[in-house]
């Protein structure tokens, strides 16, 4: 397991805090999300309310295929994704090349628009979908990656990371979430911006 | 993997007045939907067999964190599947197959019979049974460390349980 | 995370295999193998579990089962 020194910004007053990134999902994450995420969440009933990670976890683990990460601030989980490093690209210029898929990715509940006293901080997603091109620089797909996005945040991949939107997955049974996917030029944008 | 990005790089790509929602993944309630394909369904669960089911799949939560184990070392240690652990203990209303059960309570020393009769795998037709596990259902909440109140639930359904007859 | 390292015998058509995957697919030959590692374990859990490795052809629907041992 390995972590890295990353920044997320402080919500109120704006500045650049450090956080840790760890490449697994570790008890002690699970344990966090268990006591103070999952709550908040669950008596929101958010769209992906009720993702449980410690089931998704349970599944995942010894699968060389998945890869867990997150995100630790102030002592505190911040973010979670796994991501499958199996899966193939599906833009016309890339198709059937290896690229790396976030399964899951999501902000702890205080640190989302929809939850009362929300951004304690941001830029998780930023860091998260960073770990994800690292990952796939790491693994030979030059930055190559795909998801599907929750509908609140198309805009985030679209605008933020610069993603390519292939639409709504007919096949992502049975919700059609837009898919998007990175290539090797986008991932260079996102990555070299600030260097 | 080793993430190495300046301060410099968060300072340009993460702004103050940003206001961005992210997440990705098939949202739960699809998952769950997807999960279970028309014509799979069980036979449906009455409100009092869930609360039963639901008492089994705490129990047994909280019998493996008291232990310290992880899902994937009790279902070593217990010779049963990770997904049917995952299912028992996560899944309302899921009744696992016998062997798991007896497995189950070998490993915790608990009676195989009640054990059977708790996750519905038999017929419960014991008053004391049923109240006991409503109770604990009722009482108990699955966070990460057992408190004080969980744990004393805990002690007081599987001494419960523990003055039963076995096979 | 430590990495290990290994060495690979492989036959001259076995290296030529893995020589034009590598290009195919833009790899080097370590993350092509490790690719694969990943693939076999994933299709050895599905079988474990029961299920079947089963390809389907586009056009006309017609499925045939891969036998994987």
């Amino acid at each position: 397991m390995t972590s890295s020194l990353v920044y997320v910004r402080d919500g109120r007053t704006g500045q650049l805090v450090p956080a840790e990134l760890h490449d697994a999902i570790l008890r002690r994450h699970l344990d966090d999300y268990l006591q103070n995420w999952k709550p908040l969440v669950s008596a929101h009933g958010e769209q992906h309310g009720h993702w449980d990670w410690e089931r998704k976890c349970a599944v995942c683990s010894g699968q060389l295929i998945y890869q867990g990460f997150a995100l630790e601030c102030n002592e505190q989980v911040q973010g979670l994704m796994i991501v499958n490093t199996i899966k193939r690209c599906r833009i016309p210029e890339q198709a059937n090349r290896h690229l790396v898929y976030v399964e899951y990715l999501e902000a702890a509940p205080w640190n989302r628009r929809s939850i009362p006293n929300f951004k304690q901080f941001k830029g998780v997603g930023t860091v998260l979908i960073a770990a994800a091109i690292q990952l796939s620089i790491d693994e030979g797909n030059h930055g190559r990656i795909g998801l599907h996005s929750l509908p609140q945040a198309d805009a985030f991949y679209r605008n933020k990371c610069g993603m390519t939107d292939l639409g709504p997955d007919a096949s992502y049974h049975p919700y059609p979430l837009r898919y998007f996917e990175m290539t090797e030029a986008q991932a260079r944008a996102f990555m070299n911006q600030g260097k | 993997m080793k993430l190495r990005l300046s301060k410099k790089w968060f300072d340009t790509r993460i702004q103050p007045d940003e206001d961005f929602q992210v997440g990705a993944g098939v949202p739960a309630d699809a998952r769950k939907f997807a999960e279970e394909p028309l014509g799979s369904e069980k036979e449906p669960t009455s409100g009092e067999e869930c609360a039963e089911t639901l008492a089994f799949g705490t129990l047994i939560q909280f019998l493996r964190r008291d232990r310290r184990l992880t899902i994937e070392e009790l279902a070593l240690a217990a010779s049963v599947d990770v997904d049917e652990i995952v299912r028992i203990e996560f899944e309302s209303g899921y009744v696992p197959c016998p062997r798991s059960v007896r497995q189950l309570a070998k490993f915790f020393g608990l009676p195989q019979r009640t054990l059977l009769e708790l996750s519905n795998v038999t017929k419960v037709d014991n008053e004391q049974l049923r109240e006991a596990a409503h109770r604990f259902a009722a009482n108990a909440s699955k966070v990460a460390e057992l408190s004080h109140q969980e744990r004393a639930a805990l002690n007081e359904f599987v001494e419960f349980l523990g003055t039963h007859d076995d096979y | 995370m430590r990495k290990r390292t290994m060495t690979l015998n492989l036959s001259e058509r076995e290296m030529e295999v893995l020589e034009d995957l590598c290009a195919k697919k833009g790899l080097s030959k370590t993350a092509l193998m490790r690719q694969a590692l990943r693939l076999y374990q994933a299709v050895d859990m599905r079988l474990e579990q029961g299920e079947k490795l089963v390809f389907e052809n586009e056009d006309t629907k017609e499925k045939s089962e891969l036998m994987v041992l």
